[in-house]
């Protein structure tokens, strides 16, 4: 008799994991992708140009540069969050949560990885940027042609960490009414008050999105040939 | 063709290069030698604006620049119509050899991508290493990097061609074929200023020897009055001395004495 009824209850919890798993998904696809992509693309034009203005050492700006990193390295995620989206009404200043989303991630993880970018350019040679400039090249030349191929080859590893934390980070956003799959998954909860197969799931689908990114990382290490693989490759057969 | 009258050059407080004056002609290869620390890196890298020299002139190809206060735009020319090549190579690791060669005339607009792809094959076959085309820098030795170097060197045309001790960062087996390429160059007509340490390529492949020491021009003569009859007793124990290395040995010797 008990048994049945564990079956029973078994057989409830199954079937409302396969109805959620779908509504969860969808959100996945729908929110927590596009805002990693959005927040991340903008992440990586910021943290380009702070790379570089620090790499340059331009005077005033650097300095600016370092107190953002400062800041946005130094306070938590959530508070900044908050303060973007509950705090600045105050000043009448209102954006909607998906962009205020966008924003904050922006910010955050761009002064992360402009720290990444950095030390990448900081790893190119001097003597191929002096190589550079003899053979004709113009600063900007240097840069485009010379460092930031190599720099982003170097610090393509350390990006893509920060990619994949960023995309579980954004759970957090269910705190500024953003319905990703966090939130869905909330309210699955408080309706069914399945939290720990539901809560197992949530993760179990974080987990395929970032197995995905593993794959794609190590496709793009592949492609860019960080390691040297196939250099040694090559030099192996000839 | 190239002028420098009263250079100078100091960091912080010490002085690396007193009152320089030499000249360069079309065609001409000039070596310049002297003990380590002589300042010979620092006024070839002066030439190219590696380095910023503090004072003096500059007159390359008919225009006279004056060093203390030139301008981007003067330091650009120059650049377009010189090449160099370093001692540790410095190739754009991200490039093929191919690549390394084609980017001069690229980037300043010489040639079209095609062009300049003909003319890298030629001169990579010049030195020896068309069938390297598509290796990256990681992949070949060094001789073979400072090879694919000195073709890049080329690929722009350039009035002159500045060397800084090409080969002391390689191995003697490799010394050889870099040297050759440099011999083949001389003879072609190129005009190149070289640092070197090694006195048998000044010997056999140099019209005229600078001999610096201590930041100043000690010595200035034909290859063979400089090795046959030298004058200033310095040059005299730097020739004895031979290479370098052997000199510091008896430095170090002496001061166990």
């Amino acid at each position: 008799m008990s048994n049945l009824l564990l079956f029973a209850a078994g057989n409830k919890i199954i079937s409302l994991l396969i109805s959620s798993f779908p509504k969860i998904l969808l959100r996945g696809l729908i929110v927590t992708i596009p805002l990693t992509a959005i927040s991340f693309g903008c992440a990586m034009v910021i943290a380009t140009f702070v790379a570089m203005i620090q790499y340059a050492k331009v005077p005033i700006a650097r300095k600016i540069c370092q107190i953002y990193i400062w800041i946005f390295r130094g306070t938590p995620l959530l508070i900044q969050l908050y303060v973007v989206f509950f705090g600045l009404p105050n000043l009448g200043i209102m954006i909607d949560p998906f962009p205020c989303a966008v924003l904050v991630f922006a910010l955050n993880e761009g002064a992360y990885c402009a720290e990444t970018m950095r030390a990448g350019l900081e790893s190119v040679p001097v003597g191929q940027i002096e190589a550079g400039y003899c053979v004709g090249m113009s600063y900007f030349q240097v840069m485009r042609r010379i460092v930031i191929p190599q720099a982003l080859k170097a610090a393509f590893p350390s990006l893509s960490n920060s990619l994949i934390s960023m995309l579980k980070d954004t759970s957090l956003v269910a705190n500024i009414t953003v319905a990703e799959m966090f939130m869905t998954t909330q309210r699955i909860v408080a309706r069914t008050y399945e939290a720990l197969a539901l809560y197992l799931e949530l993760a179990a689908i974080y987990l395929i999105f970032s197995t995905v990114l593993t794959v794609l990382q190590h496709k793009g290490e592949n492609y860019l040939d960080v390691v040297g693989r196939r250099k040694k490759k090559k030099n192996a057969e000839s | 063709m190239l002028k420098v009258e009263h250079l100078k050059k100091s960091f912080q407080d010490t002085t690396v290069l007193e009152d320089i004056n030499l000249n360069v002609e079309k065609g001409e290869v000039v070596a310049v030698l002297g003990p380590s620390g002589s300042g010979k890196t620092t006024l070839l890298r002066c030439m190219n604006f590696l380095e910023r020299a503090d004072s003096g002139l500059l007159t390359f190809d008919g225009v006279q620049h004056r060093l203390e206060r030139i301008s981007k735009e003067e330091i650009a020319s120059i650049r377009r119509k010189t090449a160099f090549v370093f001692q540790s190579f410095n190739l754009f690791a991200n490039r093929t050899a191919l690549g390394n060669v084609i980017e001069g005339p690229v980037v300043t607009g010489k040639m079209t991508v095609h062009e300049a792809k003909v003319r890298g094959m030629q001169l990579l076959e010049k030195v020896g290493l068309a069938d390297r085309a598509d290796h990256y820098p990681a992949e070949l030795s060094g001789g073979q990097q400072q090879r694919v170097a000195i073709a890049r060197a080329l690929a722009t045309d350039p009035e002159i061609i500045y060397f800084d001790e090409p080969t002391s960062a390689l191995d003697p087996k490799l010394k050889g074929e870099v040297l050759k390429v440099m011999s083949d160059l001389a003879t072609e007509g190129v005009t190149m200023m070289v640092v070197t340490h090694e006195l048998s390529f000044a010997r056999n492949a140099a019209h005229r020897i600078i001999y610096l020491e201590n930041g100043e021009i000690l010595e200035e003569a034909s290859a063979k009055d400089f090795f046959e009859h030298p004058t200033n007793p310095k040059v005299i124990d730097f020739l004895a001395g031979g290479d370098e290395p052997k000199e510091l040995e008896t430095k170090e010797t002496n001061s166990l004495n």
